[in-house]
């Protein structure tokens, strides 16, 4: 397969992977904060204005992307999301390096937290999302619906006995998605793995379950990040799985958490080739409609 | 209110410091401090939380270091500071008190947590 066929099909693959919301998670005195790769373990009442990232999938293609999102709580352990990306890919071999502008995949998802353990700062949940492929700009949508499988959890490790490693937290995502068969791209409808781990150290924690060392607002309320994100192809119906490449991208940044809202910036790196050959910059934008107002637009519907 | 102006005035209050209506309450600081050693046992606790409290239905179990968990008595507020809530301790001994709390804030968001400090031989 040539390197511009390739390249082409890294890009789709990417430009199609499923989208998720990014929001935050509270269990007990654990805020497991939004991070970019992955969903956090809970449902909310919040908005993403946006997530925006800079890629470079290819050393010299770049691609931005500004994901917008609104997730709603239908009852307290039960919420909705809505949202869609827009798209500027520009210097790009599979467009003739031209720019190509447009609206990704417009999806929605419902999700499920049936576990929470706050003594044991232990969450998890499970979704189920559609993103509609013919629903955007041609050519920037993935041109066939895609339905995810998704599981989420979270755990602080606030029970061990040990205060160093109590500030730390992890949560974790495995995705399995299914293509429809109707592939309008040419490059084939692709089932695929996703999914990705985070690290957090949550210096809040630290500040209120451990230690108070009197830092300042700014740096009390930092949480640092580090996370892994993969990829892997499962079936595909018109190629190999062994034609869409395996992709591992590792990102660390930190998040500020306030009360109604937060602010995230991490930088993206490829960790092998099939995931790229460039730097990507991420940040992302949240308002807190349940701390926001609570008693209206941030409450569950039921 | 247009969005713009919404999140403007949600950047405006934060910056300023000043403490929204409702939220989760979180411990942002406690008298004494979390994880502090200090030379004597002190006769109050005083937690302060990011949000106002509903403090009928707030709980504190104050555990000294034989693990006796009637160190403090129940949550008080305070006249003036509903963020606040205030516990009478009777430490009798030295060593690791170990401060467990559940709180509610005023718009029924739950939250829990526990943390100690240690009275000095």
């Amino acid at each position: 397969m040539s390197l511009a066929r390739r390249t082409a099909l890294f890009i789709l693959a990417a430009i199609a992977a499923p989208h998720f919301a990014h929001a935050h998670a509270v269990v007990g005195a654990r805020i497991f904060v939004n991070t970019v790769q992955i969903d956090d373990p809970s449902v909310g009442d919040e908005a993403n204005l946006p997530l925006y990232s800079i890629t470079s999938p290819d050393g010299k293609s770049t691609v931005t992307d500004l994901n917008f999102e609104y997730d709603k709580t239908i009852t307290e352990n039960l919420g909705i999301g809505v949202g869609t990306d827009f798209d500027n890919i520009t210097n790009d071999p599979a467009f003739s390096k031209k720019t190509k502008l447009g609206f990704d995949d417009p999806y929605i998802q419902l999700k499920y937290k049936w576990l929470v353990l706050p003594e044991h700062e232990f969450i998890s949940s499970v979704a189920v999302q559609q993103a509609f492929g013919r629903g955007g700009t041609s050519g920037i949508d993935s041109g066939y619906d895609i339905t995810t499988l998704a599981g989420y959890f979270g755990k602080g490790l606030g029970d061990i006995p040990w205060n160093p490693i109590r500030p730390f937290g992890v949560t974790g995502e495995l995705d399995y998605n299914i293509a429809d068969t109707g592939p309008s791209t040419g490059y084939g409808s692709i089932n695929d793995w996703t999914g990705g781990l985070s690290l957090q150290y949550s210096i809040p924690y630290l500040q209120s379950q451990i230690r108070d060392y009197g830092l300042p607002p700014l740096l009390a309320n930092l949480t640092p990040v580090v996370e892994l994100g993969w990829s892997s192809a499962a079936t595909n119906t018109k190629f190999r799985p062994s034609n869409l490449p395996t992709t591992f991208e590792l990102s660390t940044g930190a998040v500020y958490t306030s009360t109604f809202y937060s602010l995230s910036t991490e930088i993206l790196l490829p960790l092998n080739g099939a995931a790229g050959h460039g730097i990507g910059v991420i940040g992302q934008f949240h308002l807190y409609f349940d701390d926001m107002f609570p008693d209206t637009l941030g409450k569950p519907l039921i | 209110m247009r969005l713009p102006k919404t999140v403007a005035a949600v950047f405006l209050a934060t910056a300023l410091g000043i403490s929204p209506a409702f939220a989760h309450a979180f411990l942002v600081k406690s008298d004494p401090p979390v994880g502090a050693t200090l030379a004597a046992a002190p006769k109050f606790l005083r937690l302060t939380f990011t949000e106002g409290l509903e403090i009928p239905f707030c709980t504190v179990a104050v555990t000294d270091s034989m693990g006796m968990d009637d160190a403090g008595g129940k949550p008080e507020a305070v006249p003036g500071h509903p963020e606040q809530m205030l516990v009478a301790l009777n430490i009798t001994m030295p060593g690791k008190i170990l401060v467990s709390w559940h709180a509610v804030s005023v718009d029924t968001h739950k939250t829990q947590g526990t943390f100690s400090f240690t009275v000095a031989q």
